[in-house]
C-alpha cells in the first residue's frame, strides 16, 4: 500500500472523533445554557400539557413524563444522529430538521462557492502580484488585505446594494432569482441547473442575483488570501531553490508557476482555515441580501426559539466543516509529497 | 576566459582550471559568485566593474541573453543541495526543464540527456522520479552537479559544494569535480572557507578578505611562500595532522563590518605587520610572475592605491 493511501485512511479515521467532539460540544452547550428552553419557547403561562409535549420533543422526558438522565439523553442524541435523524422542528408541525436543512443547503452552498471563488481569484491574484513585484506593489496589497479583512459584511453589502441596485439600478437588491424563473431541480444550485437544462433566462437571472452577495463575501475573505499569497510568494522567492532555478536560466513565466505551486500549500491551508469564516460570512451575507439559505433560515428559527432545528443546523454545519477540512488535508498530502512521511 | 574585477584586483579563470576562492565567512565569496551571473539578491547590487565571459561583458548584457547563458554556459552549485532543489518536483522534471529551456530537444530527448548526466555522477536511472527529500545529501549534491554540468558549461561556479556533507562524501564530490574539469575542459570556481581543501584540489588559489582579494596565485606557490599576511595566518591556522600536539592557531580580532569597512587596507586592524601607511591608503595590487598580491609590504610601503 502506498504511503498516500495509508495517510488517507488514517485521516478518515481521525475525522470520526473530531465530529464526535463537535457534536458533543453542541449537545452540552445547549444543555448548560441558562434558563429553561421550554419556558423560553412557550412562555410562563403555557398549559402543562403543552410544556410536557415540548419536553418530550426535546428528549428531556420519556413517554410517561419521567425525566431522562443526562447520559441517556446524550446517548439517544448520538444514536439518532448516527441514523441521520437530526430531530424534528418544535414549531413547524414536527417537520424533520434534515428536510429543512436540505431545502436551504443548496442556496448556501451556491453562495459560499461563488464567494469563495471570488475571494480566491481576487486574493491570490493580488497577493501574487504584490509578492512578485515587491516594493510599492507589495505595500499596496498589504493595505488591501488590511482593509478588506476589517470590512463588516452587512455594511459592505449595503454599500454595494446602494451603488449597484439603488443608484445604478443594474443589479437586484436581494433574493436568489426572479420569481417564476427557478430552474428544474437537479442539484439545487440554480446556476448549474439552469445550464444543465439549457434555461438561459434562469441562468442570467440567477447570475445577476448572485453577483452582489458573492462579491460581498468574496471581498471580505480575499483579504486573508491576498495576505497569505503575498507573504508566501515573497518568502518562497527568497529561497535557495528559486535562486538556483534563476541560476539555471529558468524564465520568469515558468518560475511563477513553480513559486505558486510552493505557495499553494500555505494558501490552501488558509483556505481550509477560512471555511469557518466562509460559513459565518455566508450567514451574514444571506441575511443582508435575503438569500434563502441556511443562514437566513437559522436566524428565523433562532427568533422562533425552534431549538431542535437550531441544534440540528449547527451540528450539520460542524459536520460539513470537518468534512471539508478532511478533503483539504487529503489534497494537501497529495500535492506535497513530504506530508506523507 | 572569465574575468571580473573586485574592487582593485583582477581575477581570471581559464578553461580546464580549478580556481579556489577562500575567505572567512562573510567575506563576500558567495556575493562574488552570484555577481558573475548577476543574481545578487536585492537590495544588494553591482556598483561597477566588468565581467568578461566569451568576449561579452556580462554586466552589460540584456537580461534575456544573460538567461540563456545561465545554466547553459555557466553552471552553478550551491552549498545546501536540499534547499537548492524544488521540494515539490521530481528531480528528473527539474533536470528536463533546464534542458528544454536551453535547447531545442523534445521531452523524450531531454529525458535521455538527463539520464546520461545522472549516470555520469553515479545516480541510478530509477532515481529519476524521486523527490529531493528521498535522496541522501551526497546524492542531492550529485544531482545538482549533474544539473549544472549536463549542458557542458564553460564555467562551473561551485559555492561550498561540500560544506554540508561528511568527509568521505566530500572527497567523492571533489573527485567528481576534478574529473569534470579534466574530461570536459571546464573552468571551475570553487568557493570555500576550507583553505586546506583548496590547496589540495585547486590549480590556483584566490584569497579574499572583507570583500577584497588579497592574493591570487598557483596553489603550490601560495602554500609554500604566501606573501600576504592574511594568507600567512590562514595557512598557519590549518591544523597539521602530522603534529597533533601543536596548539590551534587562530587569527585574533573579527572581520570588519562590510557596510563600514576600515580605511586603507581592510586587514590592518588584525594585521601583525601593520604599518602607518596601511591605515590611510588602500594598497595597490602588484603582479609578481604568475601571482598577484595586494599589500604595502610589497609596494615599498609608499605608493598610493587606486
Ligand atoms: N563587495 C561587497 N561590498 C559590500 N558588501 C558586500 C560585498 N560582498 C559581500 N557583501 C556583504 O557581505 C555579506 C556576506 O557576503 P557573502 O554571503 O557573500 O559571504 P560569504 O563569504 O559567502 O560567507 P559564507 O562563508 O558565510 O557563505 C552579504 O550579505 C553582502 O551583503
Ligand atoms: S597592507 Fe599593511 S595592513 Fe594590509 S596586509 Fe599588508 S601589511 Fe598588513
Ligand atoms: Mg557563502
Amino acid at each position: 500500500m502506498t504511503s498516500l493511501k495509508v495517510f488517507v485512511i488514517a485521516r478518515l479515521l481521525l475525522v470520526i472523533p473530531t465530529i464526535l467532539l463537535l457534536v458533543s460540544l453542541v449537545f452540552f452547550i445547549m444543555r448548560v445554557m441558562p434558563g429553561d428552553p421550554v419556558i423560553a419557547i412557550v412562555g410562563m403561562k403555557a398549559p402543562p400539557e403543552r410544556i410536557l409535549e415540548l419536553r418530550k420533543a426535546l428528549g428531556l422526558v420519556d413517554e410517561s413524563g419521567n425525566p431522562i438522565p443526562l447520559p441517556i439523553q446524550y446517548f439517544n442524541y448520538l444514536a439518532n444522529l448516527f441514523r441521520g435523524d437530526f430531530g424534528r422542528s418544535l414549531i413547524w408541525g414536527k417537520r424533520p430538521v434534515l428536510v429543512e436543512i436540505m431545502e436551504h443547503l443548496p442556496a448556501t452552498i451556491e453562495l459560499a462557492m461563488a464567494g469563495f471563488l471570488v475571494s480566491i481569484i481576487l486574493g491570490v491574484t493580488l497577493g501574487t502580484i504584490g509578492g512578485w513585484k515587491g516594493g510599492k506593489m507589495s505595500s499596496a496589497v498589504k493595505i488591501y488585505s488590511a482593509i478588506t479583512y476589517a470590512l463588516f459584511i452587512p455594511w459592505i453589502g449595503m454599500m454595494l446594494q446602494l451603488l449597484f441596485a439603488v443608484w445604478l439600478k443594474v443589479l437586484p437588491v436581494g433574493g436568489r432569482i426572479d420569481p417564476g424563473l427557478e430552474p428544474p431541480m437537479i442539484t439545487g444550485l440554480y446556476l448549474l441547473d439552469s445550464i444543465l437544462t439549457g434555461r438561459w433566462d434562469s441562468f442570467v437571472s440567477a447570475l445577476r442575483h448572485i453577483i452582489l452577495p458573492s462579491l460581498t463575501l468574496g471581498l471580505v475573505i480575499s483579504g486573508v488570501f491576498s495576505r497569505v499569497a503575498r507573504t508566501s510568494v515573497e518568502e518562497i522567492m527568497r529561497q535557495d531553490f528559486v535562486i538556483a532555478a534563476r541560476a539555471r536560466g529558468i524564465p520568469e513565466h515558468r518560475l511563477v508557476v513553480h513559486i505558486l505551486r510552493n505557495a499553494f500549500i500555505p494558501i490552501m491551508t488558509m483556505m481550509g482555515l477560512q471555511l469557518a469564516l466562509l460559513m459565518t460570512g455566508a450567514i451574514l451575507t444571506e441575511t443582508t441580501f435575503s438569500w434563502p439559505g441556511m443562514g437566513t433560515s437559522l436566524f428565523e428559527r433562532i427568533e422562533y426559539r425552534d431549538y431542535t432545528t437550531v441544534q440540528g443546523t449547527v451540528v450539520f454545519f460542524a459536520i460539513i466543516i470537518s468534512v471539508i477540512n478532511l478533503v483539504v488535508d487529503i489534497l494537501y498530502a497529495y500535492i506535497d509529497p513530504r506530508i506523507r512521511y | 576566459m572569465v574575468s571580473f574585477e573586485l574592487l582593485i584586483m583582477y581575477l581570471s579563470i581559464n578553461r580546464g582550471e580549478l580556481l579556489g576562492l577562500v575567505g572567512e565567512s562573510g567575506s563576500g565569496k558567495s556575493s562574488l559568485g552570484l555577481s558573475i551571473v548577476r543574481l545578487i539578491p536585492p537590495p544588494g547590487r553591482i556598483v561597477d566593474g566588468e565581467i568578461t565571459f566569451r568576449g561579452m561583458n556580462l554586466l552589460k548584457l540584456p537580461e534575456k541573453e544573460l538567461r540563456n547563458i545561465r545554466g547553459k554556459h555557466i553552471g552553478m552549485i550551491f552549498q545546501d543541495p536540499l534547499t537548492s532543489l524544488d521540494p515539490l518536483r521530481k528531480i528528473g522534471d527539474q533536470l528536463v526543464e533546464t534542458i528544454i529551456v536551453h535547447t531545442r530537444v523534445n521531452e523524450e530527448e531531454a529525458k535521455e540527456i538527463a539520464l546520461r548526466a545522472l549516470e555520469r555522477v553515479g545516480i541510478a536511472p530509477d532515481r529519476f522520479d524521486d523527490y529531493p527529500h528521498q535522496l541522501s545529501g551526497g546524492m542531492r549534491q550529485r544531482v545538482m552537479i549533474a544539473m549544472a554540468t549536463m549542458l557542458n558549461p564553460d564555467l562551473l561556479i561551485a559555492d561550498e559544494p561540500t560544506t554540508a556533507l561528511d568527509v568521505i562524501v566530500q572527497s567523492r564530490i571533489m573527485d567528481l569535480l576534478s574529473d569534470l574539469k579534466k574530461s570536459m575542459k571546464m573552468a571551475i570556481l570553487l568557493i570555500t572557507h576550507d583553505l586546506a581543501l583548496v590547496i589540495e584540489r585547486s590549480d590556483r588559489v584566490a584569497v579574499m578578505y572583507a570583500g577584497e582579494l588579497c592574493e591570487v596565485g598557483p596553489s603550490e606557490v601560495i602554500s609554500q611562500e604566501p606573501l600576504h599576511p592574511y594568507t600567512q595566518l590562514l595557512l598557519e591556522s590549518i591544523p597539521d595532522i602530522e603534529k597533533p600536539r601543536t596548539k590551534l592557531v587562530y587569527i585574533p580580532g573579527n572581520p570588519p563590518d562590510m557596510r563600514n569597512p576600515p580605511t586603507g587596507c581592510r586587514f590592518w586592524p588584525r594585521c601583525p605587520k601593520v604599518m602607518d601607511v596601511c591605515k590611510r591608503i588602500s594598497p595597490r595590487s602588484l603582479e609578481l610572475d604568475d601571482r598577484f598580491v595586494r599589500c604595502h609590504l610589497y609596494n615599498g610601503g609608499l605608493e598610493c592605491g587606486k
